[in-house]
């Protein structure tokens, strides 16, 4: 009776913590079908921003621009980052040590400070663009790609890269078909992870980017005074359901992992 | 008999509707070392479950020293475990471990002390103190773990196969020391193991459970020398087992040959498994034994040798302190007084050895 | 590649070159020009300017939200991550899932909505007043600027606390309770002592971004409450002084880096004496 009372608050609280992480979504949706540009006043369901949507440029353009950073530097972190986590611990302790720290400075700094670091650095150099926006998010993106594969690589199982050479691979072919495969699941969980931030972030974006570029991100704050548009409700609406979607999937895939010996387990009375 | 400790009364448990336990029944006298014997998946590790009170029965009672302890939580019960994996607190240091119970008893500085100081000379383990776990070898752990359970004083010491993941040459160190504890501290030992040779050391009884059903009960001598079932007699030691017809009262045939035996109180031609020990069968010229047979295997063990001979469509083992060559045809001794006949079985329950294959 | 195999440290080359030309490299730059002033002659001024009594008025601010959305960050992850481990079903997967959906929504959008549920005429108001009671209006207070903080970096002190709550063996929970332990002692002795490397991580990740998230207080404070990183974001964007902005941001860093570095001995000290 106790149990059956516990057991229901905890899914009640856990739904008031649904609740205030999805509710200022639910508001954006419900503006995405708003027929009116005014944030305050209900005018009615429409779906006309998703059509405007297909006609505005520059929605189109820092779309397009903020897609293709996430990918590259998600990727290019993604490369640099697995071979530094192979290198890494395969170090010396002390060489080991120094290399995580300055991995988790990008980590443990503000990004305000991170930002403005790379910004007062990058222009000595180059003008701030495209360019100097990409490299600033590789730079924050690698040490997520690191401490995401860097588990997998310390169980990793060495000997079958000699194993697979003994028994006639190639060494590249040795590498990518036996090695890599061990780390694939931090590898994908690191992309993901390095994506996502950089759709996500703003600050330092916004100190490195320079003039003519934008993110979604730096757009909607050039915004604020302004007005949003609600074409970007509408586009927001869109990536939310299709992540949405594909997360769905992702976490339904391999659902029927159970562990061993945990059907002997069963409750401990609780 | 009156000095039951534990009572478990018609135990039956489900989980996803796969049935591990079936209306069992069973007592542990006080002072006893009861080992629940069995393949993986029999119910061995459910039913200690059930009485450290991690696990709560479908139907049925668990009596404690007469009291019924069925709905009482683990912590409230005096039963501790030692766990296979000895579970030890990784955040804290071995005597913070060990003195784990009796601070939350709220006992005296002194008192502690005095204990963890004891516990750890009974294990062995004086001077590990200030250690971390993690530091530990796997031995040291479950050394640590059982001075854990003991320093609490609990009435029954309940062990999940706590020897499965040390090797050979340390097993057999802590089957002594194992019983030495026993022997020291005086309280009842439930232990679970699929291990028949570490059964057969440490035992005083011996449950062999399979599928969820007590398979036989008794000491180590009388399970490996009366199994009175195939999965028993498998199970326990190595084993043939043939198919044979009761003749009549202490005669019986095999390969069509009748041999005499000493078993009595079968119905006549009634088929029947006999089942004879490698050791017991005895190796001989040709066409002077009850059988012949074609060696087919000859392997040296160190004590012995371990011999295959195929007569018929089966294919005996025998274990033997002479070798025989391969391919020459023997014949095959044995003793009336070894040869056990039993039952076929009648319930899919007793089936699994067919299974087992 | 054997020859790179079994000298694997040379494939970390490429990200050293990285980590010092983009990580290193630029917090030395930042650093020279916080000690310079304009002419580029040596100052200690831009970094000594964070004790001018409006920064260090935005510096206590931005400590107070921080320190009052990290705590509160963990008072509720905490029931959330016990309570998610009961579940039955997928339990990390749909963790996850619920945790990392939101981030895929713009955070400015996100804080644009929050302004409207928050604001006088925004819809919590509406419901309280619809509900008889009325005067009640945290738009524009710190309070709502920490409803948006603690929104933005929840997901950040959860995961990390619940990957070191899962990652705890049943079996040694079950050897709590076997010795008499009941549920609460095994929260404080077990559970919690076994989760703190997660919620240290979880600590940094909310604490420090917290104290500069400059956008959430534009948005939700009304423009008229700043914190340190509103402060910085100005002098780079709106005065140009880079100099004192370095200046500001280097005392910062020099800030949390103290108040970290607090924390991690304060923890190794609690671990200790944890009886």
């Amino acid at each position: 009776m106790v149990e059956k009372l516990k057991s229901l608050l905890s899914r009640f609280y856990i739904l008031i913590i649904i609740l205030f992480l999805y509710s200022p979504i639910a508001v954006l949706i419900i503006l995405s079908f708003n027929d009116s540009r005014s944030r305050v006043v209900w005018g009615g369901f429409t779906i006309r921003w998703y059509a405007a949507l297909l006609h505005n440029s520059q929605i189109r353009v820092a779309l397009g621009t903020t897609f293709l950073l996430a990918f590259l530097s998600a990727f290019i972190s993604l490369v640099i980052g697995t071979a530094a986590a192979l290198g890494i611990a395969s170090m010396k302790k002390r060489s080991h040590k120094l290399m995580m720290m300055i991995t988790n400075i990008p980590m443990l700094n503000a990004d305000i400070v991170t930002g403005i670091a790379l910004m007062l650095w990058i222009i000595q150099f180059m003008p701030l663009g495209f360019g100097s926006v990409l490299i600033a998010h590789i730079t924050f993106n690698i040490p997520y790609v690191i401490l995401a594969v860097m588990p997998k690589v310390k169980t990793m199982n060495i000997s079958i890269y000699n194993a697979g050479r003994d028994l006639g691979a190639g060494p590249l072919r040795a590498f990518f078909e036996l090695m890599l495969p061990q780390l694939s699941g931090g590898m994908i969980s690191g992309f993901f992870m390095a994506f996502t931030m950089s759709m996500d972030d703003f600050v330092i974006t916004y100190f490195t980017k320079g003039a003519g570029v934008n993110t979604l991100s730096t757009m909607i704050y050039g915004e604020i005074k302004k007005g949003i548009k609600p074409e970007i409700y509408a586009l927001s609406t869109m990536i939310f359901v299709l992540v949405l979607v594909i997360l769905m999937i992702m976490n339904n895939m391999p659902a029927k992992e159970k562990r061993k010996g945990e059907e002997e387990r069963g409750n401990v009375y609780d | 008999m009156g000095d039951t400790i534990l009572e478990l009364k018609n135990i039956s448990k489900s989980f996803d509707g796969k049935k591990i336990l079936d209306d069992l029944c069973l007592n542990i006298e006080k002072n006893e070392f009861v080992t629940l014997l069995g393949p993986s998946g029999c119910g061995k590790s459910t039913l200690l479950r059930i009485i450290g009170g991690f696990v709560k029965p479908d139907h049925g009672q668990v009596y404690f020293e007469g009291g019924d302890i069925t709905s009482l939580p683990p912590e409230r019960r005096q039963v501790h475990t030692v766990f296979q994996k000895y579970s030890l607190f990784p955040h804290m240091n071995v005597a913070d471990n060990v003195a784990f119970g009796l601070k939350l008893k709220k006992k005296s500085r002194d008192y502690i002390a005095e204990k963890v100081r004891y516990a750890m000379r009974l294990v062995n383990m004086e001077g590990y103190e200030e250690r971390m776990t993690t530091s530990l070898s796997g031995g040291q752990q479950q050394r640590i773990a059982i001075a854990r359970a003991i320093v609490n004083e609990p009435k029954m010491l309940l062990l999940d196969e706590p020897l499965g993941a040390l090797d050979l040459k340390l097993r057999h160190e802590m089957q002594r020391e194992l019983m030495r504890i026993k022997q020291e501290v005086g309280i009842t030992f439930v232990y679970v193991t699929h291990d028949q040779e570490e059964a057969l050391t440490m035992s005083d009884r011996i449950v062999v459970m399979n599928q969820g059903i007590i398979q036989q009960m008794g000491t180590s001598k009388s399970i490996y020398d009366e199994p009175q079932n195939a999965f028993v007699a498998d199970f326990i030691g190595d084993s043939n087992i043939i198919n044979g017809i009761m003749i009549r009262d202490r005669l019986v045939m095999i390969h069509g040959v009748e041999v005499e035996c000493v078993d009595e109180g079968f119905d006549p031609n009634e088929a029947v498994d006999v089942v004879i020990r490698p050791e017991d069968l005895v190796i001989g010229k040709k066409d002077s034994g009850f059988t012949n047979g074609i060696v087919t295997n000859l392997i040296y063990k160190g004590a012995y040798y371990d011999i295959s001979v195929a007569a018929g469509d089966y294919e005996w083992s025998v274990q033997s302190n002479v070798p025989a060559a391969v391919n020459s045809e023997v014949g095959l001794f044995i003793d009336p007084e070894n040869i056990q006949i039993m039952k076929k079985p009648r319930s899919s329950d007793e089936e699994v050895i067919d299974k087992l294959g | 590649m054997d020859k790179v195999m079994n000298r694997r440290s040379v494939l970390s080359g490429p990200y050293v070159v990285w980590a010092l030309g983009f990580t290193v490299i630029p917090l030395i730059v930042i650093i020279k020009y916080a000690i310079s002033d304009r002419t580029g002659a040596f100052t200690l001024s831009n970094i000594l300017a964070i004790f001018d009594p409006v920064n260090l008025k935005a510096l206590i601010f931005s400590l107070e939200i921080a320190i009052g959305c990290t705590v509160v960050c963990i008072l509720l992850a905490y029931p959330l991550v016990l309570a998610i481990s009961r579940l039955k079903f997928a339990r990390s997967g749909f963790m996850l899932v619920i945790l990392i959906l939101p981030m895929w929504m713009n955070f400015i959008l996100k804080l644009l909505a929050w302004q409207m549920i928050l604001s006088s005429n925004g819809i919590l108001n509406m419901i309280i007043r619809a509900a008889g009671i009325t005067g009640f209006d945290i738009s524009n207070t710190p309070i709502s600027i920490m409803i948006g903080v603690i929104y933005e970096y929840f997901p950040y002190m959860v995961l990390p606390v619940f990957d070191a709550v899962i990652a705890i063996d049943a079996d040694v929970i079950e050897a709590a309770r076997d010795l008499g332990a009941k549920k609460g002692t095994v929260f404080w002795k077990i559970i919690f002592p076994l989760s703190l490397p997660g919620l240290m991580s979880g600590i940094t990740m909310v604490f420090v971004p917290s104290m500069t998230s400059f956008v959430t207080a534009d948005i939700l404070g009304g423009g008229k409450l700043q914190l340190v990183g509103n402060i910085i974001e100005q002098e780079f964007i709106q005065s140009m002084n880079w100099n004192l902005g370095a200046g500001l941001s280097v005392a910062l860093m020099i800030f949390i880096l103290i108040s970290m570095t607090f924390t991690v001995k304060k923890d190794e000290r609690e671990e200790e004496e944890a009886w």
